[in-house]
């Protein structure tokens, strides 16, 4: 979820071209041919279903119970995620699902060769570490309290022993990397059942020692008193959940055998699936007043089954770290020229895990308390993004796209623009991310009478389309640049 | 983007084979319009809710 889930999916095997994760990488660029295009509708549900019951799940849902109960909760997340993901699907997904193509590669065709690594550059590079970080100060967390059962009698420095432990899973995520796919099979083969296993547990656990009664009058656990201003930051935070899969939902759509199959198992998936998963972070968020999932569950199932779940939930923590750094690792080797290629896997991953362990010394806390926060700025680029891919796609190219041009980086390239870069396209993303900052204060997370009404990405989503086809028809179009016909 | 003489040939000979396979492959065919309408109807149903909800 959230822009951190945006990875790419498993080798493109039928290229036998595999030899390292670097050569991985830049397979997966390569577009699918039907043979490759095999996921039914129940394919990618039972993919997508599986990347949806994960922890972020339970942040979000943890988050949700800051602003609102039960009732109100359940069905703003619902009413959030369908907007979000319908947005996504419509804007971000089709284009992978018809053409087979890689998602950034994709984005050639509006923001130019150079643009779209712009763009590989921000979305992964940022927010992956912060994402990369907020995992694996989780686990650091997990171990806190894990110490504290086992050794009531010692009182660690908390700091200390939680940094420590992040860095040092950091550190194990890294050499899962470097050891393969067949390393990264094996995590997930405990991970996947464990994730599902914790959410049965906490939510059998809930509802065995919580009356339903209790749970519809728990209150929220810091609203304001603005009751419509709370469900519309909830409703904000699951559009903004919805939209982030981003990349990861296109680059796994372009393998469904068709956009019928890739649209409706993506939205059973990332809706009433993932709100079920979200669900058990809310109530958990409500019954103990804590947003935090470390802190529910040894207060919610006791001591010993509490150390369990912590430890499965820093298992499941460490397999999304590892998948999500593996995924975003190879995207930038795809889009990073051939100096980055050179550096090899393990130099590359290590650069990589180096940066996300400075960040987790220095500043874990502030990413792992402000998540909303991260939730909104990456919301702020990422839904602009929607608006000028709905405008280029379904207004200006008429639903057309030059499959061969997308992988000619030249300067003459019909999708070079101005210096390999669509100038238009990066203004209108520019105008949608600053109505929705206008909208929204990520900061203090309060939003304008306006943002009450309308949300912070839906006015966003429509700034970036109209001034993306305004800019397109009168700039672009004239100067001959993009491809656009006649 | 980088690719080599190898990756590069496989890129042209998938290119090839997408441009000849394309009339007939499903995966081309566009979201039925019935599917863009029930999509459209979700949103709206989610967004007429949010103001319910919002209206206590």
């Amino acid at each position: 979820m959230s822009a951190a889930r945006i990875t790419s999916p498993d080798a493109l095997s039928a290229a036998n071209l595999s030899a390292s994760p670097v050569d991985d990488g830049l397979a997966q660029t390569l577009p699918l041919t039907r043979a490759e295009r095999q996921w039914s509708f129940l394919d990618v549900l039972s993919v997508k279903s599986g990347l949806a019951i994960a922890t972020w799940a339970f942040l979000f849902g943890g988050t949700t119970a800051q602003y609102v109960g039960f009732r109100d909760g359940v069905l703003t997340m619902l009413a959030g995620n369908t907007i979000g993901v319908v947005i996504l699907l419509l804007a971000l997904v089709l284009p992978s699902a018809k053409w087979g193509t890689e998602f950034f590669v994709h984005q050639r065709s509006v923001y130019g060769p150079v643009g779209a690594l712009g763009f590989v550059l921000v979305v992964v590079v940022a927010l992956v570490f912060a994402w990369a970080a907020i995992l694996a100060t989780m686990i650091g967390k997990s171990a806190v309290e894990i110490v504290r059962i086992a050794m009531p009698s010692v009182l660690p420095n908390v700091s200390l022993l939680q940094t420590t432990v992040a860095v040092l899973m950091l550190a194990l995520a890294w050499v899962i990397l470097i050891r393969g796919s067949a390393s990264v099979r094996l995590l997930n083969r405990f991970a996947a059942p464990g994730l599902l296993l914790l959410c049965v547990w906490l939510m059998f656990a809930l509802f065995s020692r919580v009356p339903l009664a209790t749970l519809l009058a728990a209150p929220a656990i810091a609203p304001h008193p603005n009751r419509a201003a709370n469900i519309m930051l909830v409703v904000e935070l699951h559009i903004a959940g919805g939209i982030s899969w981003g990349s990861l939902a296109a680059n796994l759509g372009r393998y469904a055998q068709t956009q019928r199959a890739v649209v409706w198992g993506s939205l059973v998936a990332y809706v009433p699936v993932y709100v079920l998963a979200a669900s058990v972070g809310l109530i958990s968020a409500l019954v103990l007043g804590s947003a935090d999932p470390v802190s529910w569950m040894i207060p919610i199932t006791g001591p010993l089954a509490g150390v369990l779940l912590l430890a499965l939930l820093a298992i499941a923590n460490l397999s999304s770290l590892v998948g999500m750094v593996q995924g975003n690792c190879q995207t930038l080797i795809q889009h990073g020229g051939a100096r980055l290629q050179q550096l090899g896997w393990p130099r590359f991953t290590f650069m990589f895990f180096c940066c996300v362990a400075a960040l987790v010394l220095l500043a874990s806390d502030v990413l792992y308390g402000r998540f909303y926060t991260l939730i909104a700025f990456s919301e702020a680029i990422l839904a602009p993004m929607c608006g000028i891919a709905l405008a280029d796609r379904l207004l200006l190219r008429r639903n057309t796209v030059i499959l061969r041009a997308l992988y000619d980086t030249s300067v003459n390239g019909p999708y070079a623009y101005w210096g390999r870069v669509n100038w238009a396209a990066f203004v209108a993303l520019g105008a949608g991310a600053a109505v929705y900052l206008a909208l929204l204060n990520p900061l203090t997370m309060t939003g304008t009478a306006l943002f009450t009404r309308l949300s912070a990405s839906v006015p966003a989503v429509i700034t970036a389309f109209v001034t993306h086809v305004l800019l397109t028809r009168v700039v672009v179009m004239r100067a001959g640049k993009g491809a656009y016909g006649p | 983007m980088h690719l080599s003489d190898e990756m590069r040939a496989e890129l042209e000979r998938r290119l090839d084979r997408i441009a000849a396979e394309q009339p007939d492959d499903l995966a081309f065919r566009d979201l039925p319009a019935a599917d863009v309408v029930c999509l459209l109807a979700f949103v709206f149903f989610a967004a007429v809710g949010t103001v319910l909800l919002q209206a206590g």
